[in-house]
């Protein structure tokens, strides 16, 4: 019976001219997005290349390890073909060096503005907003609609059982609607296959898992059409509060909740920050030159005091010491610095992740912020990609400060290449420790991803019971 | 005859649940968007005044001359109610040497969290609200009156045609755009109750984007007038429609960008960035090679005059040392010109690109309505351009300012610290009214020309309507 009733609902839709057109859209849609998307990334490596082996170049030509300046850029992953999320908005690359801050710049809609005006089009954006409003297309007279038609009364003259009944409408309209989105994915696959893009089985699960949380999320928004076409009489009044609610859930509780949460909690300013950097640096500096001019004023008094045989032998014992000392104190108030820079950049993190979390519960009351969130969680362009890279670098920043302070030692402090007269020689590159960014594993991204599902399910639920509810008692005349 | 069509249509509109339902929820979210456009502009200013109070403090503190200051672009009251660009243009730039670097900290990306969803404001409201309002409303105007026979009871009764569409257009638009003329008068009573004061030019602007609005409302109404007369059923018609507005406000805009995006590339600010790095390279490189071939040359003069005298060395290293600042100064000015030329280039592709980009984009009323707002509220692509330029004004005004400052120092032989209030202040200004009404005036003049051609596809295909 349920099969029967489920081809029936199938067979409607598949043959109606809502289903050539909505396939038709979806078809280019996700194609067309999969496309851009993949010429994107290859950009994206592209630029990630050239600027890598540009700086490459410059440190080949280095002659000291001080003189070393790294400019590390973020690389782009194969599933930014499908989600962009925020990967536009935050900063390309990262300068590292010592006593400053690490900050990504040049983002690119910053650099690209043009882009900023209509953002970009990825999938996660076409089955948040066309596909749910699809969803929506196909449902909203599937009970309503056949009672004007006048085919409900016939149905019911049959013995079907109500909730059968219903069931096989949500389970139809759903098939419905995964065909305009499978059969384009699956050419997307095929394309991205072809243009030989490195996808680990870690992003494929990645990926499936999205394709996965689309099917959940589309559920919603057929299992509402259902619920709504069942509470009212007429299609058009039907389609009517669809619409309503679609623009509340996909278009204004996502950013009313970030909104007000950034009305409620606020955040200091970059510049605050970084003017409060600026004044640490400037304080250092200082008692920086201050120490510097007493130990050198000391020195030239111990050698002074010395008579002109131990001059001569302990002249240089001395300068080494001084020129360690030296050494020393500068990487000891390096290291103060870069703990403030943590410190501070902690606590300023802390008050936007406060901020973020209040947001992002106020519009998890839409299912399509709770998927779009979910979405960029599962392809790693979540607002939390900027801190975790952040990190990441601080992290690196400290190796490679370690590296190069080593190095230096070796080569005998700061102030050893002025002194010695052989000529420079060029520094060996490879040496220095590569920074890799490490994604979340897939338990990490599962775990802040079951909230959304949850969120998703107890809606899907909610919205089927409420359908069995108002279909059993519908007025089928 | 007229007027009683338009009365009709118009009690038809308004006295139905479905018009209090979506005139309810428009009113809401025109007036909300009014409402967090003000906050919003109130926050940012204040976060502005923390920001230069914060970089002000720098010099208090400071007992030497710094070349170097940041400044900060100003928020705008119209740039908070149309976003636009202004929350992707980085709001800083640091000037140092006459130049300046490029803008950082967009608001996007010090705060991404805003970035996920963006934000909603009043162009937001009225690309999607006031298109879907126009659609339901009219989606079935003639096809919906055959269906349920009403079309043919009309013209039971001598009424011409011509009468009857333009009527029943009129009807809707009145309908439509009046009841939103509440909502919108409430919004911008906001401004001055919530303590926004603007000047004459913005009030003007503000309300050439109200009639972009309607204009825009007025495109989608005779449009779907228009599919109602070629399609035979209202679901049919209300399907073309559904799948016109996703086109127009979803994808045409999107795709036009990235479409121009792969048609014309621009080089990056990153690889200016190398390649004046590289330029530098080569030009430290050759200034040893001459830095050799100088002192070679003088001591062989110095040698061969037989000359060695103190006073004759003393002359020779200061000949050198001449020599190689005039080399120094002639390199760093190849070095500024070769910089410019490639950002010169740089700009001139983008702005190649931009136009294309936005040129294919007018095909969809929705982007001809975004690119006119933002226009309006000057935070269209044009912003950066104005900030470039006035950044770049800046720049040199404060070099100069500090170059006295240094002089005045050596004479003096003290330094003097640079006391806040001496610091020429940054102001900038948006373009002026003029120059933005003639930006303005091909994007109304589109709107327009979408609304008559809608029109008369409407009237063309209604004169050969068969209301049976």
């Amino acid at each position: 019976m349920l099969k029967t009733l489920i081809e029936k609902e199938l067979k409607a839709i598949l043959l109606s001219p809502k289903f050539v057109a909505v396939f038709f859209v979806c078809s280019i849609l996700v194609i067309l997005s999969i496309y851009i998307g993949i010429d994107e990334y290859k950009t994206g490596v592209r630029h990630y290349e050239t600027m890598n082996a540009q700086l490459d170049q410059q440190t080949k030509e280095l002659t000291s390890w001080s003189s070393v300046r790294l400019n590390v850029v973020r690389r782009p992953d194969p599933m930014h073909i499908f989600v962009t999320g925020v990967n536009n908005d935050i900063g390309r690359q990262s300068p590292i060096i010592r006593g400053d801050i690490i900050k990504l710049y040049a983002s690119r809609y910053s650099d690209q503005l043009l882009f900023a005006i209509f953002r970009s089009l990825d999938l996660m954006f076409i089955v948040q907003v066309v596909l749910s409003l699809f969803a929506i297309l196909f449902t909203y007279d599937s009970i309503c609609g056949e009672r004007e038609v006048g085919t409900l009364k016939l149905n019911f003259a049959n013995p079907i059982p109500r909730t059968t009944y219903v069931l096989a409408k949500v389970a139809g309209s759903w098939l419905g609607l995964m065909i305009p989105l499978i059969i384009p994915l699956a050419i997307g696959i095929a394309l991205v296959l072809i243009c030989r893009i490195p996808m680990t089985s870690a992003h494929w699960i990645r990926f499936f898992l999205l394709i996965f949380m689309s099917g959940l999320y589309l559920s919603f928004f057929v299992c509402l059409g259902v619920l709504f076409s069942s509470l009212s009489k007429v299609a058009s009044s039907s389609f009517l509060y669809l619409l309503v609610i679609w623009i509340g859930f996909v278009l204004i509780i996502p950013r009313a909740g970030v909104m007000i949460a950034g009305q409620f909690l606020s955040v200091p300013t970059a510049a605050e920050i970084s003017a409060k950097l600026t004044e640490k640096n400037r304080d250092t500096s200082r008692q920086l030159s201050e120490w510097l001019s007493g130990r050198s004023s000391e020195y030239r008094k111990r050698i002074e005091s010395l008579n002109d045989e131990d001059r001569q032998n302990k002249a240089n014992e001395l300068r080494e010491q001084y020129s360690k000392d030296v050494t020393i104190k500068f990487s000891e108030l390096n290291q103060e610095i870069d703990k403030y820079h943590v410190s501070l950049n902690e606590e300023w993190r802390n008050r936007k992740i406060e901020q973020e979390r209040l947001g992002f519960s106020l519009s998890r009351f839409s299912p399509a912020s709770a998927f779009q969130l979910a979405a960029m969680e599962l392809s790693g362009t979540g607002v939390n990609i900027k801190t975790r890279y952040e990190d990441q670098l601080q992290a690196y920043k400290e190796i490679f400060n370690t590296f190069i302070t080593k190095k230096e030692d070796k080569s005998g402090g700061i102030f050893a290449q002025v002194s010695k007269d052989k000529k420079p020689e060029n520094i060996d590159t490879r040496e220095i420790p590569q920074f890799i960014y490490i994604n979340p594993d897939l338990k990490q991204v599962l775990q802040s991803t079951v909230i959304d599902i949850t969120i998703i399910s107890f809606y899907i639920l909610i919205t089927i019971a409420g359908t069995f509810i108002a279909f059993i008692r519908y007025d089928v005349r | 005859m007229l007027k009683l069509i338009i009365f009709k249509e118009l009690r038809e509109i308004i006295l139905s649940t479905k018009f209090a339902a979506t005139f309810g929820v428009c009113s809401l979210l025109i007036i909300m968007a009014f409402y967090t456009g003000i906050k919003n502009y109130q926050n940012s200013v204040e976060e502005y005044n923390a920001s230069r109070a914060a970089e002000i403090s720098q010099y208090e503190k400071s007992d030497s001359i710094t070349s170097r200051r940041t400044v900060f672009l100003p928020p705008e009251p119209l740039a908070s109610l149309v976003l636009g660009i202004s929350n992707d243009i980085g709001r800083s730039a640091v000037i140092y040497d006459r130049s300046y670097q490029a803008f950082r900290d967009s608001t996007y990306s010090v705060n991404p969290v805003f970035a996920v969803f963006r934000f909603m404001d009043l162009e937001f409201v009225f690309l999607i609200v006031l298109s879907l309002f126009a659609i339901l409303f009219s989606f079935d105007a003639i096809n919906g009156e055959k269906e349920r026979g009403t079309l043919r009871l009309s013209f039971a009764s001598p009424v011409p045609r011509a009468i009857f569409i333009f009527g029943k257009i009129t009807g809707a638009f009145a309908a439509l755009g009046l009841p939103l003329l509440v909502p919108l008068l409430i919004g911008l009573l906001l401004l001055p109750v919530m303590g926004v004061t603007l000047s004459a030019g913005e009030w003007l602007r503000l309300i050439i984007l109200i009639v972009c609005g309607m204009l825009y409302l007025g495109v989608f109404l005779t449009l779907s007038v228009f599919i109602s007369c070629i399609t035979k059923h209202s679901s049919s018609s209300f399907l073309f429609m559904l799948l016109i507005w996703v086109c127009s406000v979803l994808i045409i805009p999107r795709a036009s960008a990235l479409l121009a995006g792969n048609m014309i590339e621009v080089p990056s600010t990153s690889k200016i960035y190398y390649q004046r790095l590289q330029m530098a390279n080569q030009q430290s490189r050759e200034y040893l090679t001459k830095l050799n071939d100088i002192y070679n040359r003088f001591y062989k003069e110095l040698a061969q005059s037989g000359d060695t005298s103190p006073e004759a060395m003393e002359q020779t290293q200061k000949k050198i040392s001449v020599t190689l600042e005039n080399i120094q100064a002639d390199m760093d000015k190849n070095l500024g010109i070769y910089v410019s030329r490639l950002y010169e280039e740089r700009y001139n592709r983008q702005a190649q690109q931009e136009r294309l980009a936005l040129w294919i984009a007018r095909i969809s009323p929705s982007a001809v309505l975004t690119l006119a707002s933002t226009e309006l509220c000057g935070t269209s692509l044009g912003l950066r351009n104005n900030y470039r330029e006035k950044v770049a004004i800046y720049s040199g005004f404060y070099s100069d300012f500090i170059e006295k400052r240094e002089k005045e120092n050596q004479d003096d032989m003290q330094a003097n610290p640079i006391k806040p209030s001496e610091i020429p202040e940054f102001i900038f200004q948006a373009s002026e009214p003029a120059l933005i009404m003639r930006k303005v005036f091909p994007d109304i003049a589109i709107l327009l020309i979408f609304n008559l051609v809608f029109f008369s596809g409407a009237f063309i295909a209604f004169l050969r309507y068969d209301p049976r």
